[in-house]
């Protein structure tokens, strides 16, 4: 279900240039949302902007009851959101969207960009928070391939390593590890694994996710995509994010926005 | 006392002046974890045609200054799936329920009225023959007095439910248009829908709608509803639902004391979904202070008396 509340800012910072992050005390979603799931932001009080804009959820702590989004400043919205100052509040709508779905199974992440986002909040949660008495991740076995453009945009691989995910890089500059698109990495690496069963979960740009589920579908390896699209309503109602696949049209809000690499065309 | 927000438009009894316009609420189960939609004055449904529809290719949306385009290209289930799949949650729901209906021939709008009206649960039509999004149909139907009288009276002879004719804004003069539908037997008219609009990626060079042009709605387009709203009250009789860029209180005002006796919020709903509650609630609060004892009274209330102002 989802629900509308004001979120409180509890901080707001640069983390790498040009990408923030936040923290929101928001404890109806905090205490509910899924990996992969989004909240639906008014960062504007009148026009600028005037829709709001959705952000994966980055980490939740039930506990805390506070949400975290990891956001890159790409236009006005993200502009004025990156101003919001400690205490102020935040009309959200969440936790929006159905989620990355796994069980005990060893997994591949691939992450492009700001897609680090929802995939950081899979990896916690697969390897079962911070805690180390939490058996969730006991022998599972997670791999995240981490792409962006310069080492400066390299973002939460220490967090990722202590976690105890597998991190590897690849910078389009060449700056640090594989250099080239992240998707060589993981062909790479699945040709590496070919003897073992595992899962792909991918967020990025859209040629980035492309040529994953090119990849995995052709090596039939079970994979998810965690997809963008311009939104208004956020729940479902007006059909304006709309992603093609087979059997006709679905919502990217409430039908995705993670979806099965073979069941959509794009 | 409170005051009485009650209206109709033709023979469908409003709680209060205040709608959710089509395609920004879909086929109301969507919104209703969020608000209470029996708190509605009514609602009117996606556009319904007679077979599915897949709609436009994505991008669909894109934001504009004080607003934004849609080209979504009338996605629905069509007709026999509305009636198996949604009418049942609509069905018995204490508010006013209206079903808007598209077509790319005059008879697509009669089928699909006809076969409508056999059902249980629905308050009222809302012909739609003004969408810019589809290349038959829709927009085409509204743009001239002659094919407005055509498809209006076929399809008000195939119901006896309350028809509400949605105009477009992009007609030269809406005078003879409101006419043509009055005079056809609409119950009521609602305007306006979004106008024609275009947005360019200059990266790319590229639009960002991949359909090219879209509707364009949301609080840019509301000085431009305004006026249309109070030009076809001037020029008809039946009621008037002012459509377009209503985002608060004092916008739904503003197209009351123009004329229209209902307001329908669209884009309004996707900036806050309590968006129409909070407008109800503003509505009774400003009668009150106001000490206006019923909201109809407001209606068409503009003082057009000339005096010192210059």
């Amino acid at each position: 279900m989802i629900t509308q509340a004001v979120g409180r800012v509890l901080s707001n910072e640069q983390v790498a240039p040009g990408i923030f992050l936040m923290s929101l005390k928001l404890p109806w979603i905090a205490q509910r949302a899924k990996p992969g799931q989004f909240i639906h932001v008014r960062i504007g009080s009148q026009f600028r902007p005037l829709l709001r804009r959705p952000f994966s959820i980055y980490r939740a702590d039930a506990e805390r009851e506070e949400i975290q989004i990891l956001y890159q400043l790409v236009g006005e919205g993200t502009m004025r959101l990156s101003e919001k100052g400690e205490g102020e509040g935040l009309d959200c709508l969440g936790p929006i969207g159905n989620g990355f779905w796994f069980r005990r199974e060893d997994a591949v992440l691939v992450s492009g960009g700001i897609g680090i986002a929802p995939l950081f909040f899979l990896a916690e949660a697969m390897l079962g928070k911070m805690s180390s008495d939490d058996p969730r991740g006991r022998g599972r076995k997670v791999t995240i391939l981490i792409g962006a453009s310069s080492r400066d945009y390299l973002m939460r691989r220490k967090e990722l390593e202590l976690l105890g995910a597998e991190v590897r890089v690849a910078t389009d500059d060449g700056s640090e590890g594989y250099a080239g698109p992240v998707t060589e990495l993981l062909a790479a690496t699945l040709q590496e694994n070919s003897d073992r069963a595992f899962s792909v979960f991918a967020c990025g740009p859209r040629p980035m996710l492309k040529e994953v589920a090119r990849i995995t579908v052709r090596r039939r390896i079970p994979c998810q995509l965690s997809l963008e699209e311009h939104m208004a309503c956020g729940v479902g109602a007006c059909l304006g994010c709309a992603v093609r696949t087979p059997s006709g049209y679905r919502r990217v809000c409430v039908d995705g926005p993670v979806f099965d690499a073979e069941e959509v065309i794009l | 006392m409170k005051p009485n927000l009650r209206v109709k438009i033709g023979s469908i009894e409003l709680k209060n002046p205040v709608l959710a316009a089509s395609g920004t609420f879909g086929y109301g189960d969507e919104y209703a974890d969020l608000i209470d939609i029996e708190g509605l004055g009514g609602f009117v449904t996606k556009a319904i045609t007679l077979l599915p529809r897949e709609g436009n290719a994505p991008p669909r949306t894109v934001e504009t200054p004080a607003g934004m385009l849609n080209s979504i290209g009338l996605e629905n289930v069509g007709v026999e799936a509305f009636i198996a799949e949604k009418l049942p949650f609509l069905h018995g729901l204490e508010t006013a329920v209206i079903v808007n209906i598209a077509g790319s021939t005059v008879e697509e709008y009669v089928e699909v009225t006809r076969r409508l009206s056999e059902c249980d649960g629905i308050d009222g039509f809302e012909l739609n023959i003004s969408c810019p999004n589809v290349s038959k149909g829709g927009l085409a139907f509204g743009s001239s007095p002659e094919t407005v009288s055509e498809v209006v009276s076929a399809t008000r002879a195939s119901t006896r439910l309350p028809l509400i004719v949605k105009l477009t804004p992009n007609v030269t003069d809406i005078a003879p248009i409101a006419r043509a539908a009055e005079d056809s037997g609409a119950d009521a008219i609602s305007l306006i829908n979004t106008l024609v609009g275009m947005a360019v990626d200059v990266q790319t060079r590229r639009p960002k709608l991949a359909s090219v042009t879209g509707g364009l709605s949301g609080p840019a387009i509301k000085p431009v509803a305004l006026a249309m709203v109070w030009k076809a009250t001037q020029t008809v009789r039946i009621p008037i639902i002012g459509i377009g860029g209503i985002l608060n209180t004092m916008d739904a005002l503003e197209f009351l004391i123009s004329g229209a006796s209902a307001v329908q919020v669209g884009t309004g709903n996707f900036v806050d979904p309590r968006c129409t509650m909070k407008i109800i609630d503003g509505l009774e609060h400003f009668c009150e202070e106001n000490h206006i004892a019923k909201i109809s009274d407001l209606v068409g209330s503009l003082q057009l008396s000339t005096g010192g102002a210059g």
